[in-house]
């Protein structure tokens, strides 16, 4: 039987300090660690604890797991406080991240499948039915709605875009930021323009020097079409998703038909493709206090699921009528 | 079984094992070392604490660690303690904590350890909110080495009358002790531990169903103005299985152990997480600089509680969540009665 809670050791390869408060580190194991954009893995330092944190390194050197870690507590600071060459444990991946490869790995579906799916099994258990899960097949390309530290969970997809999404999906990105120091990853934006990325910034309050929007993320959607056929990918602290789907809602109710209940991404009378996001095509990564990882210890539970084993990334239509899951 | 043929594999228990017993101590039963074997007690009165701390210690270490390295702590092996008179209410449980840490190592090294001596003693109904009712036939659905079934007629309360009961082996482990301590004339069942509640209909399943899908926010508004959020229910509770995970340092510096010890839903660390970043967040109101929690309110917090039992726990492992024993209103300080809020859910 294999012990959850044992950890991997290893060795912190490089450090560098991000912005005010956050560092990068690259942690080098001597096997192989393999997880999926979005999932998360927890790290120990033992007489300091655990805590989650979402992987943003690229994925093919599976020997390195990047980690960029917001120094807030015990833990965290003693990270921060470590060297080169010191070392650290690791366990993981834990949980669900992003759906890839245009959706057609559709998001697994936790142990309770969600609320008006239930139908009671012939052995007397629940079952899902799986016919009526929305196929995001349709969907073809990704608005990613970032604030603060959320861009962390998506760096991976995207520095590793060939590996996780088809060549045609156009990707979309709104990332508001306190100040334009507070931007992560900033050495890869021109990259991601390259790449034709559409990366569109933003900050709270304007400042000396940007000529960008100012305003919080969802200021961003008054400036910019969406990306049409897109599934939205959000990340940041839960008052950012109320604004966002508030936004979200707005936009589907003005002007464009909102998608048919069975998916089918609707068009506008002109033949337009569709610029509305249904709940189906929303998913969004849920930060909740861990101990276990594995969905035990009941710390991270949001109604029938658990953050660190069905999420952390969860479908909006699946966690909407939870109380308190956002 | 006879009274003297039960005082003779006690005996024998007694003096190969180290026993846990159902104990009379100042008119009440309670669960402690078993010293002389006169003093095991079987019968119909609920102990105080439920037995979980055997399956479920309050704080257990599972490594040492030395720098970055963690050594699993050594369980102790093969050395069979005896858990005596575990009625049938109580015995429900132990499906619940075999489902929940079905994969764990811990939990199993320890588990393989015990030897369960059960009976079908009911407390009185209230202490049997779920009104489980013994019947034969269903013993296998449940998990336990010996089973010592009273006859009907033989004793009704704790007056101490001549019992006869029914044995059964549901284990090889179960056999042996029986056949070691001289019985024979037990029946052999296989215990699958398979017991499955989803009925469509039944009053789980209602509670089940209004707690998911029909949220009444104004019973857990009332349940939290009177709830002071001590923890005592989650104690006694022998379904409460939280926990967090601690590192606790030794004197030796850099060494310690990280331990798993019993959390409660109701403690304020519960659900907290890091505060609001430094960095922004992108929203209006970033850098409040309070410690965000998701369990906010009291009602929050109850709610949750009910909803783990009566409907995370069914959804997830086919049984409900609550043996139905009562013990959480007899410690809870502001008298919050659990049959009372589920017949609220239940009308709602
Ligand atoms: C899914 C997920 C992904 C995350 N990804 C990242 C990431 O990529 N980078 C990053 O910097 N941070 C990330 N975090 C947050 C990170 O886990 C916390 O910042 C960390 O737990 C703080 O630990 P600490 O010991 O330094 O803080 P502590 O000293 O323990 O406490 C400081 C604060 O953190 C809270 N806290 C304590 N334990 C936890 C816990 N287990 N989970 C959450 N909060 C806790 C406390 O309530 C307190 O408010 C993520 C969290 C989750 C749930
Ligand atoms: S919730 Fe109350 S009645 Fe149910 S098992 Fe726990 S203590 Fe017993
Ligand atoms: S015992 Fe009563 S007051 Fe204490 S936490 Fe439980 S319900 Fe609340
Ligand atoms: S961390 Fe998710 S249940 Fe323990």
């Amino acid at each position: 039987m294999i012990n959850p809670y044992q950890t991997l050791t290893a060795q912190i390869t490089d450090i560098k300090d991000e912005v005010l408060n956050m560092k990068r580190f690259w942690l080098k194991l001597d096997e192989e660690f393999d997880y999926s954009p979005g999932q998360i893995i927890f790290l120990s330092i033992p007489g300091f604890g655990e805590a989650a944190f979402a992987p943003c390194g690229k994925s093919d050197d599976k020997r390195t797991v990047e980690l960029c870690v917001r120094h807030v507590g015990k833990l965290t600071g003693k990270l921060h406080a470590m060297k080169i060459g010191e070392s650290v444990g690791i366990r993981g991946p834990f949980g669900h991240g992003w759906p890839l490869n245009n959706f057609q790995n559709r998001h697994p579906e936790p142990f309770a499948k969600s609320q008006d799916k239930l139908r009671e099994g012939s052995d007397g258990r629940y079952e899902g039915d799986s016919s009526t899960l929305p196929q995001n097949d349709k969907k073809k390309n990704i608005l990613i709605v970032v604030g603060g530290m959320g861009l962390v969970p998506l760096r991976t997809l995207l520095l590793n875009r060939e590996k996780y999404l088809s060549p045609e999906t156009k990707i979309q990105i709104f990332y508001g930021a306190r100040t334009p120091d507070d931007f992560l990853f900033k050495e890869n934006f021109d990259r991601w323009k390259k790449e034709e990325i559409d990366l569109q910034l933003t900050i709270d309050k304007a400042c000396l020097g940007w000529n960008e929007c100012v305003g919080v993320v969802t200021a961003l959607f008054d400036k910019y079409p969406i990306v049409e056929n897109a599934a939205a990918f959000l990340c940041g602290p839960p008052i950012m998703y109320k604004f966002i789907l508030q936004k979200l809602q707005e936009k589907n109710a003005s002007g464009e038909p909102s998608r048919t209940a069975s998916g089918e991404p609707s068009r506008t009378t002109s033949g337009e493709p569709s610029r509305t996001i249904s709940e189906n095509d929303i998913y969004m990564s849920l930060e909740r206090r861990m101990h276990c990882g594995i969905g035990i210890c009941q710390h991270c539970a949001i109604g029938p699921f658990y953050t660190c084993k069905d999420g952390p990334v969860f479908r909006y239509a699946d966690i909407k009528n939870i109380p308190g899951a956002i | 079984m006879n009274s003297r043929q039960f005082s003779k594999l006690v005996s024998y228990l007694s003096k190969n094992y180290q026993i846990y017993a159902t104990q009379e101590e100042n008119g009440q039963v309670v669960i402690d070392e078993l010293h002389d074997a006169k003093k095991a007690v079987l019968d119909n009165r609920l102990p105080f604490y439920s037995w979980k701390r055997f399956f479920v210690p309050e704080c257990e270490s599972l490594f040492e660690y030395d720098g970055v390295s963690l050594t699993p702590s050594s369980r102790e092996q093969g050395k069979q303690t005896v858990l005596l008179g575990i009625n049938f209410v109580d015995l429900k449980s132990i499906i619940l904590y075999d489902r929940v840490f079905a994969a764990d190592t811990y939990y199993q090294s320890r588990r393989n350890n015990l030897l369960i001596i059960a009976h079908n003693f009911l407390p009185g109904p209230e202490n049997n909110l779920a009104h489980v009712e013994y019947k034969e036939e269903n013993l296998k659905q449940y998990s336990f080495d010996v089973f010592l079934a009273a006859q009907e007629n033989s004793v009704i309360g704790h007056k101490k009358t001549e019992i006869e009961y029914r044995v059964f082996a549901g284990s090889e482990k179960g056999e042996k002790v029986l056949r070691e301590s001289g019985y024979k004339d037990y029946q052999r069942i296989e215990c699958l531990g398979l017991l499955s509640e989803d009925r469509s209909g039944s009053a789980m399943n209602v509670f089940r169903d209004k707690l998911t899908n029909h949220h009444n926010p104004k019973i857990w508004e009332e349940l939290g103005r009177r709830c002071i959020e001590c923890g005592k229910c989650t104690i006694v509770c022998p379904t409460c299985f939280c926990f967090r995970l601690d590192d606790t340092p030794s004197l030796e510096v850099g060494q310690g152990q990280r331990q798993r010890c019993w959390d409660a839903c109701f403690y304020q660390e519960f659900s907290e997480v890091a505060g609001p970043s430094t960095g922004s967040t992108g929203s209006p109101q970033a850098g409040s600089g309070q410690a965000p929690k998701f369990l906010k309110t009291t009602a929050e917090k109850i709610h949750f509680w009910y909803y783990h039992k009566f409907a995370r726990i069914p959804d997830e492992h086919s049984i409900t969540g609550c043996v139905g024993c009562h013990r959480c209103y007899q410690v809870c300080p502001v008298g919050i009665d659990i049959k009372k809020v589920l017949e609220d859910v239940y009308n709602s």
